[in-house]
């Protein structure tokens, strides 16, 4: 029964206090042994060795990491603050700062996706948003395994094109409270005295970080999903005053012409809403004879024939002048052509 | 009355020479890499002075007989230090010994094999990270002789 111990005086004896990143750095650790014997079957007195002594050294470990799904944000071309999360974690054995810088990456791929854009602005907040900064932004001491949420924004450039890729990282340095770039002790160790160990790991393998360097980075990325439209006229004469409606009519004076304007969204991933398109007409072509303005979305191409109206469609509004074609609010879906079509007879 | 102070002083003599001087001191040690002349990488035990979280630690208690008389049933007790697990199977001797384990704070001393914590459903065989105490009973120590006991121990 004496082998037996309740779980309760167990308990009572693990008094010692460990977080999850260790014993707290600049704690004592001591042993000491005692010794009975006997000499001739005769106990003598107890002795007590000395009581070996170290402090515990400072070991400086943390890690950066990206939070978000997906790695790389779906962002449009000229979008602004555009906010990837990270975490750092303190698993050093005491209280740690932080200094923390980003950058845009050159030709550096992340989560399979190759850099080609740069991002623009890139800034830090350590407070959740309410305060951004270029940096390097220093934080407070962090506890043992404490965290801290980190946010990076920055701006998409307005010409970026479809399917450009922005990576950037996140760089974490372990600092001083001065901010100076804390450094692993060298050289004989004092063993009465709290010296500083790095310990944390790499980031990012194959950029600039090395194990135990106090440096730890994250990337993040942004992926570029905007429309990507092109344009394009084209014209059929429909009529003429010799030969009426016929695939044969020429383009003379009073002849009605069809014209097309191909408006092609090349993106596969982002429709276009919003656009406008303007036509300036030739001077040799009569404003007041425009008519039947339509227009023709998620169409697989467009195209026009002698001697036939534009077929389907609807009704487009024209706020132009009188020599310019104007429709607004136009929308062209992905990786289709809205066909915007209008007649006008030739003065 | 010249008699029996010889006596007595001859008494003293005999008690004097039948007390062992055995001392123990400890030491800590922990493993270093080191570069060898030929640029071999070799480990080490070095005095225990860069310690870290996740540092194993070996201690090692010298015993030292510098008397003239054979030391016996040495009983060597060592708590294990704060904020330290100590490490399966490490605790031995130098010469012969039996060692055993306390998990109540060095109230007893059973062999691992023997040690059990928890009630009823739980009540289980300790695990090396539950002990408290070591103990090793040394045999003997002979005169003008010293020998150790060790053990390994992982700082939390």
């Amino acid at each position: 029964m004496n082998k037996l111990l309740s779980t309760v005086a167990i308990m009572a004896l693990s008094t010692m206090a460990v977080n999850a990143a260790g014993t707290t750095a600049g704690e004592t650790i001591n042993n000491t042994a005692t010794l009975s014997f006997t000499v001739d079957s005769v106990a003598q007195t107890a002795v007590t060795s000395n009581t070996d002594t170290f402090t515990v050294d400072k070991k400086i470990d943390f890690i950066l990491s990206h939070e978000d799904t997906p790695k790389h944000l779906i962002v449009v071309a000229g979008k602004q603050d555009a906010q990837r999360s990270f975490k750092l974690v303190n698993e050093s054995n005491a209280v740690q700062k932080f200094s923390l810088a980003v950058s845009d990456l050159s030709s550096k791929t992340y989560d399979g996706k190759a850099d080609s854009a740069v991002m623009q602005n890139l800034e830090i907040s350590i407070d959740g948003g309410t305060t951004w900064a270029a940096g390097p932004v220093l934080t407070a001491e962090l506890a043992a395994d404490a965290e801290l949420s980190v946010l990076v924004r920055g701006d998409v450039l307005l010409d970026a094109t479809d399917g450009e890729v922005m990576n950037i990282q996140l760089e974490s340095t372990a600092v001083k409270t001065d901010g100076t770039a804390e450094i692993s002790t060298t050289g004989a160790d004092n063993k009465a005295s709290e010296d500083t160990v790095l310990a944390e790991g790499a980031g990012i393998s194959d950029f600039d970080n090395t194990n135990f360097d106090g440096k730890y980075s994250a990337w993040a990325g942004y992926l570029i999903n905007t429309p990507n439209l092109t344009l394009a006229k084209t014209s059929c004469v429909l009529s003429d005053p010799v030969n009426g409606v016929n695939a044969n009519a020429k383009r003379i004076p009073g002849a009605t012409v069809l014209y097309l304007l191909d408006v092609k969204n090349a993106s596969s991933s982002t429709d276009a809403t919003g656009v406008s398109i303007s036509d300036t007409l030739a001077s040799t072509l009569d404003n007041a004879t425009i008519a039947n303005v339509k227009q023709d979305d998620g169409k697989a191409s467009c195209s026009c024939t002698n001697g036939v109206a534009y077929a389907g469609g609807t009704t487009a509004t024209n706020s132009g002048s009188a020599s310019q074609i104007t429709i607004d609010g136009l929308s062209i879906t992905k990786a289709k052509h809205n066909c915007v079509s209008f007649e006008v007879k030739i003065k | 009355m010249r008699i029996f102070l010889t006596t007595l002083l001859g008494l003293f003599a005999v008690v004097s020479m039948a007390q062992a001087d055995v001392s123990i001191s400890s030491s800590s040690f922990q493993e270093t890499l080191k570069v060898s002349p030929s640029g071999e990488k070799v480990k080490t035990w070095e005095k225990a002075t860069k310690v870290v979280p996740g540092t194993v630690i070996r201690y090692v208690n010298t015993l030292l007989n510098s008397g003239t008389q054979v030391a016996t049933k040495l009983v060597v007790k060592n708590p294990i230090p704060k904020n330290m697990l100590y490490v399966a199977n490490s605790a031995t001797c130098a010469s012969e010994c039996t060692v055993s384990y306390s998990v109540d704070g060095g109230r007893s001393y059973y062999q691992a094999s023997e040690l059990y914590v928890g009630l009823g459903d739980k009540r289980h065989l300790a695990k090396a990270s539950d002990y408290t105490n070591i103990q090793w009973v040394v045999s003997s120590l002979n005169a003008t002789s010293q020998s150790s006991v060790e053990y390994k121990a992982l700082l939390k």
